[in-house]
């Protein structure tokens, strides 16, 4: 059932949208009209009513917006009754109305964004898009603009799980107001500029858990057949202190903390140089133990190492009998 | 009209990924849906990525040309054989591009002439007017000016006129003012149906073509660098007038309308339906300002051409002009002596006897390669290499622009022995087809030469350009008997080919700089 506003405005721009429509459907022909007839009802609408509320005026700018994005989203699957993931419609039922009011401010700029953000959120394995969500509808009233807004966003994806961000994001919580940067870590205000520091220096330190330190984390990607990436056992190796992986002919960069691990493809020709080594001395590893800083961390049994190479801040290993690579964390270097 | 505007996402042609990969956090506002806001702003691209976003809204948006006839590959196509003819049709593995939009567009850049040819109601002139607005007229402007042929066209309509109460009062020509033509200003000029100009406007026409100004009554127009579009129904004599040689010879490249294929009746139906004029729906990212078109042409300009290439060009200009029987004398030795003398082209061509006739490229044309048609090449061959993102030109760049160059430029001789070939008959009315077989054909034969390793003149040549200052008597005459060694070798037993005659004029050419200098240090 659509709202009344959402009505007024659908009636006034009728033949625009009626147009925009047709042209989407002519360049995309699986656009399904009672698809998307759907995804304006129970997507579009939540948005239209809760901007009705802060902003009449904005509804039509608003209205505009939305229909775009949505005839973009749904013609490629991202959105709607027939989309992959939910993550999109997720975001505009419960995300973009507590948001109403920024939306309604600059949703030529908002929507297209936020959208993308939720996108490439549900599209990484292990990031988690509604964490992402909830956070932001949490803390956003604390942002004074749309552009802090933006810089909130990017903080909290990086805390959902978007690791490649970790340096950029960090950089940004240098310039956005201190209250808001405390809330998206989780620590008091006094505490910010110490945790950011402890965040510069250890890629595994967890504000809301400072005394973690040396541990197994956990194990990242999977045969292909499970929905992983590796089609081959991958073996890990190293150029400087960034982390590789490969698999038979492919190669990937990961990207990893505390809060996720990401992988992006590279070529082969970017391992030149390559080495499979561990960088801390005082590290050791067999298939049966890990230890290291006086700790013994125990290892599931899955067969004998095939590969080790550990960074200043991590170590990777990959094992016989397993297609996952087993990430360690080390502790920060004094 | 959402669906009319959008630009293809940058980079539209990606190469590899730097090997220091820096993740931006700004990248988690990118993606799949783009930006309502005129913030995705095009003024920081690179005019070559411009360019080409330029290029794929027009081929997605505006013009229905689902013709890719410039093939690149970067690994072997799949190639298919269809019918009773043994049509080839390949499958290009790399980024290939529709001729009829991207000549206009490289014509665009270089601000160069280039015609349109093909029947009529086939996008020759809304092309011509998508080119204008891309600098920045407007629709209105464009078609304003643009100059349609017709058989009653004065000077006077296509230049302008004498302001008739100074033709009253004036004491002198000075006294007299003109009232230019307004298209003469422009940096886009449209010449529709160029070819129903009388033959005395087309005169004029070519002055402006030709030296950029206009002339009448004494008074002279400076026109600033222009792009120039011509469109004709039919570009071998069917208009009302015969276009006069030197005009046509000004037009630098040649582009066809193919035919409109039924399949994208749906995209008609929706211009009809959306009354949608994609002229007048150009995003205002891919639109060039004077100052940017001028970059661009610097920038094109700066793309290199490696000798490797400038060579194989070499060989393949030195094939067509010489014509043994034209002379005695060896400098005229060439088709333009056979063209001037005014005999008769058949009698001259059946006493050439004394080669193999299919073997030699240049038995396939009445005509040799003019320098402007040499310089057009490069032009457009730089061109195709910086809207392709390569800060080189490639052997295939210059192979995909040639024909398009040399359209009118040279010209087949129907009764060479190569068209009786079986198989090769299609090529006489195939001017494309034919000159690109040309080009592959000299490129093969460069290649069981051996030019790349073996090229002694151009050994000779490399040694000459670093100069003769200081060069020993002794040095100069060892030098001298090399040339005349060569020359000796060169001849003997040798048929006398094109590539050939240009070498040992080249020759000649060095043992006379050598001989002047020897008489000049025994002097010293």
């Amino acid at each position: 059932m659509l709202s009344e506003a959402f009505v007024s405005v659908l009636s006034v721009r009728r033949a625009e949208y009626n147009a925009q429509f047709l042209a989407a459907r002519r360049a995309a022909p699986e656009l399904d009209e009672e698809a998307f007839k759907a995804f304006l009802a129970t997507s579009v609408e939540p948005l239209v009513s809760a901007v009705a509320l802060v902003d009449k005026a904005a509804l039509v700018d608003v209205v505009d917006v939305a229909y775009g994005v949505g005839l973009e989203l749904l013609a490629q699957r991202l959105a709607g009754p027939r989309a992959h993931v939910p993550a999109l419609d997720i975001g505009f039922q419960q995300l973009f109305p507590a948001l109403a009011g920024f939306i309604a401010r600059a949703p030529a700029v908002l929507l297209p964004r936020l959208c993308n953000a939720l996108q490439q959120l549900s599209s990484v394995p292990g990031a988690r898009p509604e964490d992402w969500c909830r956070a932001l509808s949490r803390l956003a009233s604390g942002a004074e603009n749309v552009e802090q807004l933006l810089g909130l966003g990017q903080i909290l994806a990086w805390l959902a799980g978007l690791a490649q961000y970790r340096s950029g994001a960090l950089e940004l919580s240098l310039s956005l107001p201190q209250t808001l940067v405390s809330n998206a870590l989780g620590v008091p205000s006094e505490q910010l500029e110490r945790t950011l520091s402890r965040l510069q220096q250890d890629p595994w330190f967890v504000p809301s858990a400072p005394e973690l330190g040396f541990r197994v984390v956990g194990s990242v990607g999977s045969f292909r057949g499970f929905g992983g990436a590796f089609l081959s056992p991958p073996s890990v190796a190293r150029v400087g202190q960034q982390l590789f992986v490969r698999s038979g002919e492919d190669a990937w960069l990961l990207a990893l903390d505390a809060f996720g691990c990401t992988f992006h493809r590279v070529q082969r020709e970017e391992l030149a140089g390559a080495s499979s080594d561990i960088e801390r001395a005082e590290v050791r590893i067999d298939a049966t133990q890990v230890s290291a800083f006086g700790q013994r961390l125990p290892l599931a049994d899955t067969g004998p190492l095939t590969s080790v190479v550990g960074n200043a801040s991590t170590l990777l290993f990959t094992t016989a009998h397993s297609y996952a690579v087993i990430v360690v964390a080390l502790q920060a270097s004094p | 009209m959402g669906f009319f505007t959008k630009l293809s996402s940058a980079p539209t042609n990606p190469g590899k990924p730097a090997a220091a990969r820096v993740f931006d956090v700004a990248d988690l506002y990118r993606g799949p849906i783009a930006e309502r806001q005129a913030a995705v702003d095009a003024q920081g691209l690179p005019l070559d990525e411009k360019l080409r976003q330029a290029y794929f809204w027009i081929v997605n948006t505006a013009i229905i040309s689902p013709h890719y006839d410039i093939e690149y590959n970067d690994a072997p196509p799949a190639a298919f054989t269809l019918g009773d003819s043994k049509s080839q049709l390949t499958l290009p593995t790399a980024q290939s591009y529709s001729s009829f939009v991207l000549l206009p567009l490289l014509t665009f850049a270089t601000r160069r002439k280039c015609l349109f040819i093909g029947g009529p109601g086939r996008g020759k002139t809304a092309s011509a007017i998508l080119m204008g607005v891309l600098a920045g007229y407007s629709v209105r402007d464009v078609k304003r000016a643009m100059q349609h042929g017709q058989p009653q066209m004065t000077i006077a309509d296509l230049l302008g006129n004498p302001l008739p109460s100074d033709l009253v009062n004036a004491k002198s020509m000075d006294d007299i003012r003109i009232a230019w033509r307004k298209w003469l200003g422009l940096r886009v000029k449209i010449i529709d149906e160029y070819n129903r100009i009388p033959t005395r406007t087309q005169s004029a026409l070519l002055t402006v073509m030709g030296d950029n100004y206009a002339e009448l009554l004494d008074h002279i127009y400076e026109c600033p660098e222009s792009a120039w579009y011509f469109t004709a129904n039919d570009d071998q004599g069917g208009g009302t007038y015969q276009v006069i040689e030197a005009l046509r010879d000004r037009i630098d490249v040649v582009v066809q309308a193919l035919a409109f294929n039924s399949r994208f009746l749906h995209d008609l139906l929706l211009r009809v339906e959306e009354d949608a004029r994609p002229e007048e729906l150009v995003p205002r990212q891919v639109i060039f300002s004077e100052s940017e078109i001028d970059r661009l042409g610097e920038e094109i300009r700066g793309v290199e051409l490696p000798p490797e290439v400038r060579r194989r060009l070499e060989f393949f200009s030195s094939q067509f002009e010489f014509c043994e029987v034209a002379a005695h004398q060896f400098e005229y030795k060439t088709k333009d002596t056979v063209r001037l003398s005014g005999v008769d082209w058949l009698t001259m061509a059946s006493q050439d006897t004394g080669r193999d006739r299919l073997k030699d490229l240049g038995c396939q044309t009445k005509n040799g390669l003019s320098v402007r048609a040499l310089m057009t090449l490069i032009h457009y061959a730089k061109a195709m290499a910086y809207f392709r993102g390569s800060p080189q030109v490639g052997l295939d760049d210059v192979r995909q622009v040639l024909p398009f160059v040399l359209h009118d430029k040279l010209t087949p001789d129907p009764d060479a022995p190569f068209f009786e070939v079986p198989g090769n008959a299609p090529l006489r009315a195939d001017r494309i087809g034919w000159l690109r077989r040309l080009f592959d054909d000299s490129a093969a034969e460069y290649d069981r030469l051996n030019l790349d390793r073996e090229d002694p003149v151009a050994r000779l040549s490399e040694q000459f350009q670093l100069g003769l200052n200081g060069i020993s008597e002794s040095e100069v005459r060892s030098r001298l008997a090399r040339i005349e060694t060569l020359i000796a070798e060169l001849s003997r037993g040798k048929k006398l080919y094109g590539h050939l005659y240009d070498d040992l004029l080249v020759l000649k050419y060095l043992h006379h700089r050598y001989t002047n200098y020897l008489r000049w240090v025994a002097t010293q």
